[in-house]
């Protein structure tokens, strides 16, 4: 050994290293549960102590639940509970609590936390509820309503009504067969192939993009980000787009459509052929009646409205972003 | 505690926030009473009063079961017939920290409901300090604090935003339509404060801080709705927010 005191000072350094990284990685304790779910018809969690998941993919009869608790020290983490109830109408509860002045409470939690996973039957109305915590549903056949203060929304592969409320983290829905109503302060929301009577999307501060949107009545409202539809319009739907400070923009498709629009500077349409077009009041009115007239439709009613920025609509397959 | 200390609301009954205030009701029938609370100008402040009483209650003296029940419940859901899952200790001592807690919240309550004309009045004048002070050492505690803290400073900074946005607005309308937003405001303002001063005494409670964020939110709304519709935003109101 040629530099023993070298040697010694690297090995020294390397345990404190080791004893530094043991001391700061979670303990993780991960537990299983199957609970009896016959006859259920709502299933309801509230875990405001991380993340929730739910995927409609259970036998009929079971819920499947994965809980995931992580704390710095066992002390911590044997505070950190889970629980069940079943009620006779149907409903099933679960919740997270951590134990605090001798009492269990529903409380936000950041460095520890559990996580819950949960496979839950198809037909099962979902409702869940985080708080920092992501919150993901996918594969259910009875709609759902999620909620959450800071963690992200996603939905994918749900049939039946959804509904959300976010303060923020941005919110991505796809493949949805039902009522919309979606509801957030600050985020982005990524809309993708919905279907249904209505959707309708509010936000404070952040953008909306939608797209394939084929529902009888679309609102997107967003007070300082950007509107984006794109793809074909739903003949005889109704499409209500606004932004306050942000730029309202369409791409679509081959349906005729009715036309209302205004904005901070002349409407942008140029590539698109509208007829009849006139002003009334604030508000720019027009026609488009298709390409192709053999395959007239009822007209869509388009309203655009950006009362600081712009409002651009043009052909599908432009360059829209 | 006389009647005259309780405003009156037709709604919900004293038994109902008695059991939302010791967390006794269901979690549909508590999310009822939460929205609720969101509304009414006048159960919030009974529900405090309440949840003042309750911490009280706990802060007394309860008796403990005997040493040997813990062992009597844990054998008897130990025996081998029980469904395996609930041998997991996750669940398992959850019900069994449930049942005790119900025992112990029933011998504490009997206590609580003789003693409780004496309580109300020591409570409605003083917080339970004590107990507010010895769970507020807890450093989850602090850790959900700092939680419900960043959540409400996201929620001002939204606020913030969108009332620059109506200063930009508000020259275009008339006197009295600015006068009807500065009520408007004014009433939402009040009840951020009271939530507030609700969440403020209540450490460690959702409840006080989910009436904060349901005033932050009424406001947010308004304000996004008059930045959006001008000065008909009362008019506009039902079609914007059903």
């Amino acid at each position: 050994m040629r530099h023993p005191a070298l040697v010694a000072v690297a090995l020294q350094l390397a345990l404190r290293l080791s004893t530094a990284a043991a001391q700061e990685a979670p303990l993780v304790d991960r537990r299983e549960l199957v609970v009896p779910a016959r006859g259920a018809e709502l299933v309801r969690i509230e875990n405001l102590l991380g993340r929730v998941g739910i995927r409609g993919t259970a036998r009929p009869g079971e819920i499947h639940i994965v809980a995931e608790k992580r704390a710095a020290n066992p002390e911590i983490l044997g505070r950190l509970r889970v629980h069940y109830t079943s009620f006779e109408s149907g409903e099933i509860a679960i919740d997270t609590r951590v134990e605090l002045g001798g009492r269990e409470r529903s409380l936000p939690l950041a460095g520890s936390g559990i996580d819950l996973w949960l496979e839950v039957p198809p037909d099962v109305a979902v409702e869940a509820k985080t708080f920092g915590g992501d919150v993901s549903a996918s594969g259910l056949r009875a709609g759902a309503k999620l909620e959450t203060t800071g963690g992200r929304i996603g939905v994918s592969d749900v049939r039946g009504g959804v509904v959300t409320h976010q303060l923020r983290g941005g919110q991505r829905l796809a493949a949805v067969d039902g009522d919309v109503e979606l509801d957030g302060v600050e985020g982005d929301m990524d809309l993708k192939n919905l279907a249904g009577g209505r959707v309708d999307a509010r936000l404070v501060d952040g953008n909306i993009r939608a797209e394939d949107v084929r529902a009888d009545f679309v609102r997107l409202v967003t007070t300082t980000g950007t509107v984006v539809l794109l793809g074909v319009l739903r003949p005889a739907a109704h499409y209500d787009l606004r932004s306050y400070a942000g730029d309202v923009r369409v791409a679509a498709g081959d349906t005729p459509f009715e036309l209302r629009a205004r904005a901070a500077v002349p409407v942008e349409a140029a590539a698109v052929a509208l007829r009849g077009v006139r002003r009334d009041g604030e508000w720019l009115r027009g026609q488009y009646q298709g390409r192709r007239v053999a395959a007239r439709q009822r007209p869509a009613l388009l309203e655009l409205s950006s009362t600081l920025a712009r409002v651009v609509i043009q052909p599908l397959g432009g360059e829209l972003q | 505690m006389t009647d005259q200390q309780f405003p009156v609301c037709v709604k919900l009954s004293d038994e109902t926030l008695s059991a939302f205030a010791d967390g006794d009701l269901p979690p549909a029938e508590a999310a009822k009473v939460r929205a609720h609370l969101a509304e009414c100008p006048t159960c919030p402040v009974v529900a405090g009063q309440l949840g003042g009483l309750a911490r009280a209650a706990r802060a007394l003296d309860r008796p403990e079961p005997p040493p040997t029940l813990w062992l009597a419940v844990e054998g008897a859901l130990q025996k081998p017939e029980r469904p395996w899952w609930l041998s997991l200790r996750l669940f398992g001592v959850g019900a069994l920290a449930g049942a005790a807690a119900v025992s112990l919240l029933a011998l504490g309550l009997t206590s609580w409901r003789a003693h409780r004309a004496e309580l109300a009045a020591s409570a409605a004048v003083a917080p339970p300090v004590a107990v507010a002070t010895r769970v507020a050492a807890d450093p989850l505690l602090d850790e959900a604090e700092a939680e419900l803290a960043r959540a409400a400073g996201a929620y001002e900074k939204s606020i913030e935003k969108l009332r620059a946005l109506l200063e930009r607005e508000q020259p275009r309308w008339s006197p009295d339509e600015r006068a009807r937003c500065a009520d408007r405001l004014a009433q939402l303002d009040e009840a951020i404060a009271h939530s507030r001063e609700l969440a403020r005494r209540t450490p460690g409670d959702t409840m006080g801080t989910d009436q904060l964020f349901a005033a932050y939110r009424r406001k947010i709304d308004f304000l996004a709705e008059a930045v959006h519709r001008g000065g008909t935003f009362q008019q506009a109101g039902a079609e914007m927010r059903p």
